[in-house]
């Protein structure tokens, strides 16, 4: 480990801490349809939007019509992004002259950016067209985070509202979110990536002669657009197959820091806008300080692990600590331009985050360090998360803490002013448990069929790590891949869609019934039986539940692959 | 073929998600009357 390392980590921690309360007040203001320094330029966009699609932005919906709203807005766009996939080769924009996706492929990969997973099972620049790249998966990636955020946002105002039937309008909050947040953001983005040498081109692969005298054909494209949205959705799905480890998409150090910056500034605003709008910004900051500590223990433990390198090496060469001439640690999967300190960081960020966008490969890292960046995932994506699938996962969180909290002292349990009851906490339940139930049960299903054990390259634990990896990645709507298993077989592709599919929408609809549930009632005063969400003690009790919770229901999962892998390592067996 | 019938598995899978969701309508509904009657 090295004080540059450190420094690094830190310097992103900060970053990230200065901009959570600017941008939170401007997605509030957003939200609650308040004027913003962009409504003269973009203002007249929405209201022509509201206008041709025939919305009344001044109406409003319960949570069950915000459900269906949301659940055939999506069922189209599956639809939608499925036929562009499979006739590709007879749209414009293929240079390549590539063929039409696979039936399974495409469903799978339609799901993928839908449910704002995007696991790939394809490698982007020899199967997908610029097209498909364009009009599929880069649309996705801005819709299906539109969509997250707006859920996360209905989920709010139930807390902010008293006695209100209604939760939000889905296509109002779905425009706005586009127009207001993404677009001009990614706008910016995608101008930085440019200026730092990230392609954005239609013409076909460059044809360059080797030094060898070889013909190769580089791959290039419209990529910084997709880079953009890439990141800072939390869908991570690369325009090329290596991600954010290809030059093209991830070009410097610079570009290496800031593409995880990209990646968290939205969950992380989104806590400061919880708070803004139930009236205090103190129950924001609290659970931005769990997320914090989660993901501090996180990154120390994965830069740790990778710096100390691996102990087989080590008992077979002896020590090879860092020097000038080498960095020493764990460099196998790893791009040298970044190094430990910054593959660490992006994995840390992007596992925590639900992005998925990786910059070294995740099969490569120590046992333990991949028993983090299951972690990460094992937690609902609470570590940031996704924008709107990470602040919701923390609320759900909050509601069983403060459930718990009051059987163990006798008070009713409150949150925010609002009474949580049986119904809340059945509807907590159902969406906590949709993750685990589709991540380990297909996991399950897959170690035991033929379809599924013909996709594992590696043998041991580390094989069945790389199953429980796919499953928990794809659940967790992450999308990161572990490398090693083949995913891409009709077994695979298919079940890994189910397991996004739940994922996603098993969780959103209960989390919308709360919010309507919440919403419905009044709001307490605070008094002095009200337990205190807004101080270190809770945030330490939260900490606890989040811990306990995700350890209860993985711990024995994880302990079979790296775990024991890890064990086995200490006595010198490899996988 | 094989296109019609992902067509109908995502329709499936889209109903069951909307059953689910009226089912947990109904939990609320019938939540809110208990709460009532007590």
């Amino acid at each position: 480990m090295t004080a540059a390392g450190w420094l690094q980590i830190a310097l992103f921690v900060a970053i990230i801490g200065l901009l959570t309360r600017p941008l939170g007040g401007y997605l509030a203001r957003v939200y609650a349809g308040k004027r913003t320094l962009l409504h003269p330029l973009l203002g007249s966009i929405e209201r022509l939007i509201y206008r041709l699609a025939g919305i009344d932005p001044a109406s409003e919906q319960g949570w069950f019509a915000y459900a269906v709203s949301l659940l055939i807005f999506h069922a189209a766009g599956i639809v939608a992004l499925y036929a562009l996939l499979r006739l590709q080769s007879v749209l414009p924009f293929t240079p390549a002259r590539l063929s039409d996706v696979p039936a399974d492929m495409a469903l799978n990969t339609a799901v993928s950016f839908v449910t704002n997973t995007s696991w790939q099972s394809y490698a982007g620049e020899t199967t997908l067209s610029y097209a498909s790249q364009m009009a599929g998966i880069t649309v996705q990636s801005f819709l299906s985070c539109a969509s997250g955020m707006a859920v996360a946002v209905a989920f709010i105002r139930g807390f902010a509202r008293a006695h209100s039937p209604t939760v939000g309008n889905f296509w109002v909050d779905l425009t706005r979110g586009t127009l207001y947040v993404l677009l001009p953001i990614c706008l910016v983005g995608a101008l930085f990536l440019l200026a730092e040498g990230v392609p954005q081109t239609l013409a076909p692969a460059a044809e360059t002669i080797t030094l060898e005298g070889s013909r190769q054909l580089i791959a290039r494209g419209p990529v910084a657009s997709q880079e953009a949205i890439k990141l800072l959705s939390g869908d991570g799905g690369g325009f090329f197959n290596a991600n954010s480890a290809h030059p093209y998409e991830n070009p410097t150090p610079l570009t290496n820091f800031a593409e995880p910056i990209l990646i968290f500034l939205l969950g992380a605003a989104l806590t400061n806008c919880f708070g803004r709008m139930v009236g205090s910004e103190r129950q924001g900051w609290i659970l931005l300080s769990v997320m914090g500590v989660l993901f501090a223990a996180g990154v120390a433990g994965l830069y740790a692990s990778e710096a100390s390198g691996n102990p087989a090496l080590t008992a077979a060469n002896g020590a090879y600590g860092s020097d000038l001439l080498q960095p020493g640690g764990d460099l196998e999967g790893k791009e040298v331009r970044f190094g430990i300190a910054g593959s660490a960081l992006f994995a840390e960020v992007s596992t925590a985050s639900s992005d998925g966008a990786v910059d070294a490969m995740h099969e490569s890292f120590l046992p333990l360090s991949g028993a983090i960046l299951l972690a990460n995932m094992m937690v609902d994506e609470v570590i940031v998360g996704a924008p709107g699938s990470g602040i919701y996962g923390m609320l759900l969180f909050c509601i069983v803490a403060v459930f718990m909290a009051g059987l163990m002292i006798g008070r009713t349990p409150e949150y925010v002013g609002k009474k949580i009851a049986e119904a809340e906490i059945k509807m907590t339940i159902l969406a906590l448990i949709a993750v685990p139930a589709a991540a380990l049960g297909l996991t399950a299903v897959a170690c035991v069929v033929a379809p599924g054990l013909a996709g594992v390259s590696n043998g041991g634990p580390h094989g069945y790590s790389e199953i429980l990896y796919a499953y928990t990645s794809a659940a967790a709507t992450n999308g990161s891949a572990f490398a090693g298993l083949n995913a891409n077989t009709p077994f695979y592709n298919l079940t890994l869609a189910l397991a996004m599919f739940v994922g996603r929408f098993f969780v959103m609809v209960p989390v919308l019934a709360v919010a309507g549930s919440l919403s419905a009632k009044e709001i307490v005063p605070r008094s002095a039986g009200t337990l205190a969400t807004d101080r270190p003690l809770f945030l330490s009790f939260l900490l606890g539940v989040i811990v306990i919770v995700g350890g209860l229901t993985y711990l024995p999962a994880v302990a079979l692959g790296p775990i024991i892998e890890h064990l086995q390592l200490e006595g010198g067996a490899l996988y | 073929m094989i296109d019609a019938m992902m067509l109908i598995l995502v329709v499936a899978a889209f109903l069951l998600v909307k059953a689910y969701a009226e089912l947990c309508n109904n939990l609320l509904v019938v939540a809110a009357a208990e709460d009532v009657i007590s």
